[in-house]
Order: structure tokens, then sequence, then C-alpha cells
């Protein structure tokens, strides 16, 4: 063998081996083994916890960006009416990387319907889209690599749980001081009115996962006085119509009436657990009236769900006014200096 | 797409290494410039133009100055006496000299217009306000990456064309490609002509030897920047954004962590750049040499950014040590106040301008000023101290090589070093100040464990991945410092280690690397000077 080939032979070589130690880093970091004592401490924490609910107990999946995961409440809605939902956004979530949080999800789950808030829509920078592309790719056959930071657990304090089914309590009020009409608005002009077309392709392929698992994708426009305005909704209008989906805008939809000195958390861009509520409200009485989910409570296999619903008030009872950020800190410190009182 | 990103180490790398292998040698670095002109195009969009610019005004400076060269020879063999001769070559020689200052001029002013224009118009500005006269305007001005890299290089060029120490290159692509390749454009080494333009023109095959040898110091400075850089940004950041909360040994936390993450992300984007070029074949030179073993602070910008250190000292300041205005004042001086004066006045008229040229390379503000300040009086010092150093060593018997002699001189080094750290980072030169002064306010040890330790998204397990990926970086400086270069032994050692030593440095980073969701990627820092 001449050393062309001898060199050819040898890189293969390192590649395979390294696929395998790769591959075998998957069977290291898998959150069943390090779960749930202590929750992992990144973003991929709620498709973590996801991927360790009950099997097939999930029936609403709530996906989107930051404006999705500070806007739903699961045990909101299950309190309410029974339904069972997983808020599985991620902060600044793009669509390429939504496409493997529901494949992920349905590893273990399935649900009948996908409520998708929008404004991941008009998230775009190329390169930015390139590094997410390649990273979800990667993190979906070498599950290792997304759980990577699961190597810190021995090292964590005991967690504090402020997620509750993927929701972020957060009752932080910082009243929002523009216009009354902000969907008259013109939007900064980084913040563009139309979809690109790799997130349009991206969302076909979304789409098309959702049909292909008889799952009903609904599209949403949450309230948010900083990200939308008529010419957006009206492109997402349109974009549900050629789509065959339904498309409810939040920010004009009388039913919700969002009070803007009490229900956001950073002055409109996001709403609080107040805003989050009168959205969980809203969706609960569509998915009723339109027959789309099931009211499971009494079921005992969904007990679980009861039991989480007083912790959850307690937390907000507790944490009036906060961010979970704080009650994370002070519960943390509080820890430490027991942790000192026994030393 | 910068150089620690995916896109550039998965797709645009082994995309560029490919297309180089096929195309034949000679064509070859036609591939290496038009991926260079691509990859700045990604981050500075149209100011592309202002590189194609830059290397072709360059090429046209150094072309006329060695056409006047020419000239100048032609006349001289036509000449009848020496005279003659003398004469010729004086005036080409004036000529030569005006069309050097020509480029140099012309490329600092575009250097000096969209780097300092604001900041000194700003300044003017406040002067002026006081006299109540008309303020300059302050312009929206975009920033070319990399600018103040290339500019040193083509200046570099264009003065050792005048000095005849290397041809005109006479191929303008060629030019560019020196002045715009790929790995280097963004935070140097600043590479001499001579250098590196050879290796970028040769075309020379890939061959695993390079191949292995850039691979293993592309993973080292992944190493360095993944698992220490992005994380200190965290804990610095937040001791810098909101100095005025803390004081005491926390002000000493902040220096000396924001020391430690400038050394790993700068010395480890070397490496990736360093690696870049070798999977080419191509020899960039080195830019840190263990620079925490200094043990003078002279010494530390001898192992700290060497490859600017080495520029200022070629072209600034051994030129201004033979300039007219030194030799006159040692004639003078030595004669009027003997040899030790004479050495400080000169020491100090060509440190000073390398030290003010250093700290404003770094960026317009006061407090990069103050920092090229803050070296130059402790260069200063040294030199001035040179001479009693043996006297003393002689009083207080002290052997200059005893290890405990040589570790204050390091530990002596390290203060001065974290000092101008302090200021470097700070959110300003006032801030820098507060923060200094707040140093010697309340300065508890305790602090560090009694809960004043700042609460960032940092946990205990980020702190060991930090002192462990430390405690790696250091032993490796350490043995290289002792002659033992553990990159070359790995290159150079059977293939079941090689591979063992790959594997562990590729798994240490995917595991204990600062990536992911809930992670920001750290812009590099000396990719906005």
């Amino acid at each position: 063998m001449n050393n062309r080939y001898k060199n050819i032979v040898k890189t293969a070589a390192f590649a395979a081996i390294l696929i395998l130690l790769l591959l075998s880093l998957s069977w290291v970091f898998a959150p069943s083994y390090w779960y749930p004592q202590k929750r992992l401490q990144d973003g991929n924490c709620r498709i973590a916890e996801l991927s360790l609910e009950k099997e097939n107990t999930i029936d609403i999946l709530n996906l989107g960006d930051s404006e999705s995961v500070a806007g739903f409440s699961p045990i909101d809605l299950w309190k309410e009416y029974g339904f069972t939902s997983f808020n599985c956004g991620a902060d600044a979530l793009r669509m390429g990387e939504a496409y493997y949080v529901v494949k992920l999800a349905l590893e273990n789950q399935k649900p009948k319907v996908i409520l998708m808030e929008t404004n991941m829509f008009f998230r775009f920078h190329l390169i930015e889209e390139f590094e997410t592309d390649v990273a979800q790719f990667v993190y979906y056959y070498f599950r290792g690599l997304r759980y990577h930071n699961l190597w810190k657990q021995p090292f964590e304090l005991e967690g504090v749980k402020t997620y509750y089914k993927g929701y972020l309590v957060n009752q932080r009020i910082t009243p929002y001081e523009g216009p009354e009409n902000y969907m008259d608005q013109v939007l900064h002009w980084t913040m563009r009115t139309d979809v690109p077309s790799k997130t349009r392709y991206e969302f076909s392929q979304l789409k098309k996962l959702c049909e292909e698992n008889g799952i009903r994708l609904i599209l949403y426009s949450i309230p948010s006085s900083f990200n939308y305005n008529h010419p957006r909704c009206d492109t997402l209008a349109a974009l549900a119509q050629e789509n065959g989906l339904t498309y409810l805008d939040l920010n004009s939809e009388p039913s919700i009436v969002i009070d803007w000195q009490q229900d956001t958390s950073d002055g409109g861009d996001h709403i609080n657990l107040y805003g989050a509520r009168k959205v969980s409200h809203f969706f609960g009485e569509y998915l009723k009236e339109n027959c789309l989910a099931e009211d499971h409570r009494g079921d005992s296999y969904y007990a679980e769900w009861d039991a989480l619903v007083q912790p959850f008030e307690q937390l907000v009872e507790e944490m009036k006014g906060k961010y979970f950020g704080d009650i994370e800190q002070e519960r943390n410190e509080a820890l430490k200096r027991e942790k000192e009182e026994k030393k | 797409m910068a150089i620690y990103t995916n896109l550039y180490l998965l797709v645009f790398l082994p995309l560029v290494l490919i297309l180089y292998q096929i195309i034949p040698q000679k064509h070859r670095w036609k591939i290496l410039l038009c991926a260079s002109y691509i990859m700045y195009f990604t981050f500075s969009k149209k100011l592309v133009l202002l590189l194609i610019g830059t290397a072709v005004f360059t090429h046209y400076i150094s072309i006329w100055m060695e056409w006047i060269d020419i000239r100048s020879k032609q006349e001289q063999a036509e000449a009848s006496d020496r005279k003659q001769k003398t004469e010729i070559k004086k005036g080409y020689q004036a000529r030569k000299k005006g069309v050097l200052a020509l480029g140099v001029l012309v490329l600092l002013g575009i250097l000096f217009y969209v780097q300092y224009y604001n900041f000194f118009a700003e300044n003017i500005n406040k002067l002026a306000a006081h006299f109540s006269a008309a303020a300059l305007p302050i312009l929206d001005i975009a920033f070319p990456m990399g600018i103040s890299f290339y500019t040193l290089e083509a200046i570099g060029y264009l003065a050792d064309v005048y000095w005849n120490r290397i041809p005109a290159e006479k191929h303008l692509g060629k030019l560019a490609l020196f002045l715009s390749f790929f790995p280097q454009i963004m935070e140097g080494p600043i590479a001499r002509y001579s250098d590196t333009a050879d290796q970028l023109y040769e075309g020379k095959p890939l061959n695993m030897g390079d191949l292995n040898a850039g691979f293993e110091r592309i993973l080292w400075g992944l190493f360095k920047k993944m698992i220490v850089s992005d994380r200190l940004a965290t804990l610095t950041g937040e001791l810098f954004n909101n100095y005025k909360d803390y004081h005491g040994v926390m002000i000493a936390v902040a220096a000396v962590t924001y020391t430690i993450q400038l050394y790993m992300e700068f010395s480890g984007s070397i490496d990736i750049v360093i690696g870049s070029g070798r999977l080419f074949g191509v020899k960039l030179p080195e830019n840190f040499n263990q620079p925490f073993s200094a043990q003078s602070a002279a010494e530390f910008w001898r192992r700290w950014h060497m490859s600017l250190g080495t520029w200022f000292k070629n072209y600034l300041f051994y030129p201004v040590t033979v300039s007219a205005p030194v030799k006159k004042w040692n004639r003078y001086a030595r004669k009027r106040y003997g040899k030790y004066v004479s050495m400080l006045g000169a020491s100090a008229m060509a440190l000073f301008p390398v030290w003010i040229a250093t700290g404003l390379w770094h960026g317009a503000e006061w407090k990069y000023i103050f920092y090229g300040l803050y070296y130059f009086v402790i260069l200063f010092i040294g030199v001035a101290l040179e001479p009693f150093k043996e006297k003393r060593n002689q009083v207080l018997h002290i052997d200059p090589n005893a290890p405990w002699f040589k570790a204050l001189r390091i530990l002596k080094t390290w203060l001065i070093i974290f000092t101008g750290e302090l200021f470097f980072n700070a959110r300003g030169l006032k801030a820098g100040f507060i923060m200094f002064r707040n140093l010697f306010v309340d300065f508890h040890i305790s602090d560090l464990w009694n809960g004043s330790f700042p609460e960032t998204s940092l946990h205990t397990a980020d702190y060991l991945a930090i002192a462990g990926g430390c405690i790696v970086v250091w032993i490796v400086g350490f043995l290289r410092e002792h002659k033992v270069d553990l990159r070359e032994k790995i290159l150079s050692s059977r293939l079941p280690l090689k591979w063992a030593a790959y594997y562990a440095l590729i798994l240490a980073i995917l595991i204990f690397g600062a990536y992911g969701a809930g992670y920001q990627a750290v812009d590099l820092i000396y990719a906005g000077f």
C-alpha cells in the first residue's frame, strides 16, 4: 500500500474511533442517569426534562423562543382544564432547532397539538443559522454532546425547582411605557417583516413532521409590544393561510386583555406569570371549544400532575414580584449558609 | 465567521484544504487569496474594498520605490564622476523617502480615520467647548476588522522594500495574499513579508506532518479558549461592569482572572491561527513564549504579543534610535553629562513613541494611552536602575540565579502585569483608577469564601474546569520553558500514543468546554483592535 492510501486508511480509522467515542458519551451523559435530583443548568434543561416525562402523557407542546417560554404555563392549564402540556421552547430558538426539538419530543410522546409561537419566524442571521444547524445535527446524533454539561451535576448544589413542565415562574413587573396601540408601530429596521426562505423551508419540514405524526400545528403570536406590529402579523397570517394552518394573533385577540402595567416583566418584550396565565387560559378555552385536548383530571395515570399544583402555587406565592433567578439565588445562598453552619 | 466557529473549523477550512490540494501547485496561492477575501467579506462585508484598496496602494508604492532605485542605478551608471553619482543617489534617495512617507502616511491616515478620528474629535470638542469654538462632527464610521494588523504588515513591507531588505512583490495578487491570509487577518500574528510570503506562494502540497501539527495546534487553542477563557469572561464581565460594587480582594480577582482570560483567549486563538496556517504548510510567527515566566516587564513584552513587539522594535524603536535627533542628543549629552544621562535620554526618546504607539494601537481610549505610558514608565525605570542592580547584588550578596530570587522577580512581574491589565480592561480610565483605589479598600482574603464572591452563572464545577485547564496549560508551558516541547513530542510519538493524546484533547474540549445552549460564544478580544 502506498503512503497516500495508508494515510487515507489512518484518517478513516481515526474518524471511526472518534465517532465511537462520541457515541459512547451518549451513555455517560444520559439525563435519565443524572436526573431528577438536580436539573441541568443550561438551555437544554427543558429538552432533558421532556425526555424524562412519563411516556405518552403530553398532549400539547408549546414551542417557540423566549416569548413562548415566558408566556405559557402548563400547570395553570392543567389546573383549570386538565390538559397536559409542556413548554419546550428555548431562548432565541431558531426554526432549524425547533425541528429537532419536535423530533426529540416524538421519541417518548405523541402530542396531539403543537402551539408554535411565531417570533422565531423573523430570526435570521446566516452565520448563526449555520452554527445552529450544525450544532443541532451533531447534538441529535451525538446526544452526549447536547448534555455534556451534566458532568457538572455532582458539584452542583441541590437544585431549586423553578421549572414546571418547562415553564419558568417569573413575576417580575416592569411596565410597558410606549404607545397603547403598539401594533401600529414601525419596528426597528433590523427587525424584518418577511420570513426568510431558509426559515420557510425549515418550517415546511417541521410541518411535514407534524403531518406524518398526526399533530395539529397551530401558529400564534404572543402579546409582545416589542416584537409585533400589523405588517409582521399580516405576513404570518398569509403564511398560515398558504400552509392551511390556523393562526392566532393574541395581540389583536379581544378575549385577552393584557395589562401592560402589570403583565410584562421587561417593559413589553416578554409577558410575566400574570400575562402567561391569561394566555394559558385563552388556549384552554380554545382547545376545549375545538375539542383538541382531553381532560385528564382524575385519571390515576396523570396523578403526578395533581401533585405538582400545590408546590407550583407555593412557589408562586413565595416569589411574588420576583424573577425565577432571584429565588434561585436566594435559595442557593441559604443552602450555602446551611452547609457552612454544618461545617 | 470567526476562527473558533463550526462554520470555520468544520466547513470553511476543510473546503479550502480540499480545493487547495486539487488545484495545480502554481495556482494554489489563488485559492488562499480567494478564501481570505471570502472570509474577510463574511465579517466586514463591503469593507473588504478597503482591504483590496490597501493591497493595491501598497503594491504600487513598493513598485514605485523599486523603480526609483532602478532609475537611480541607471543614472549613476551613466554618470561621469563620483560626485555626480553621489548627487544622483542622494536625489533619488530623497524621492524614495518621500514615496515611503506618502505610503506610510496614507496607510496611517486611513487607520487614524477609522479608529481614532472620533476619539480625537470628542476630546477636541471637549476642549473647544471651553473656548466656545466650533465642534468637529462625530462620524458614524464602520470599523474594518483587522485593520490594525494588516496596516502594520503593509507598513512593515514598505519599510523593508525601502531599506532594500526585500524586493518589491511584482504580483499584486500575491501581495494581497500576504496582507490578507485568512487565518491571521483577525488577530494576527503580524508577520514580516520575509517570514511568510514565500511559504504562502509556494503552494506546497498538503502532507500528514503539517496536517497533524496544524490539527494538534488548533485543538490546543480550542482547549484554552473553550475551557478557560470563555468561562472566565462571565466572571470578569461581572467584576469589570459592576466595578463600583467591588473592592479589596475582588478587584485583585478581577485583575488576575482577566489576565488569565486574555492570555488563554489570545494565545488560544493564535494557536488556532498558527494551526490553520500549518495545515497548508505555512509556518506563521509565534506570538507567545510563556509570558508568565518573565522576570521583568521588558522580558514580558519579549514573550507576550511578540509579533507586535517585534514590529515596533524593527520599524519604530530602531529607526528612532538611529535618527538624527537621538544621535545629536547622544553627542551633546555624553560630553556634558556623561554616558549614563546620555543613555537615559536616548532610551526615553526611543521608548516613549514605542509605548504611546503600543497603547494607541489597542484602541482609541485614554485607558490604552495610559496603558502604554504605564509600561513606558516601568521600562524606563528598569533601564535607569540597570547599572545599580549589580551593585545591589554585590552589597546584599544576592545570587541573581538563585531560584528564590528568580521567583521573587517573576512575582514582581506578575504584579506589574496584573495592574496593567486592570487598567486595560477597565470601563474607561476613570473606572481603572477607581478600581485601583478600591483594591486597597477593605482587603480581606476571606471575601473569597464568605459569600462576597460575585454570583454569576459560573458554579463550583466551572471553577474546577478553569483550574484544571490552567494547570494543564501551566504544565505544558513549564515543560516548554525547560526545553521539553510536549506538542512536538506528541507529534513524533508512536501512533497509539499520538491518537490517545488527540482523543483526550478532543474529549476534554467536548465535555468540559463552554458551549451549547445557554452559552454565548465570546468574541475574540484582539479582533476588536
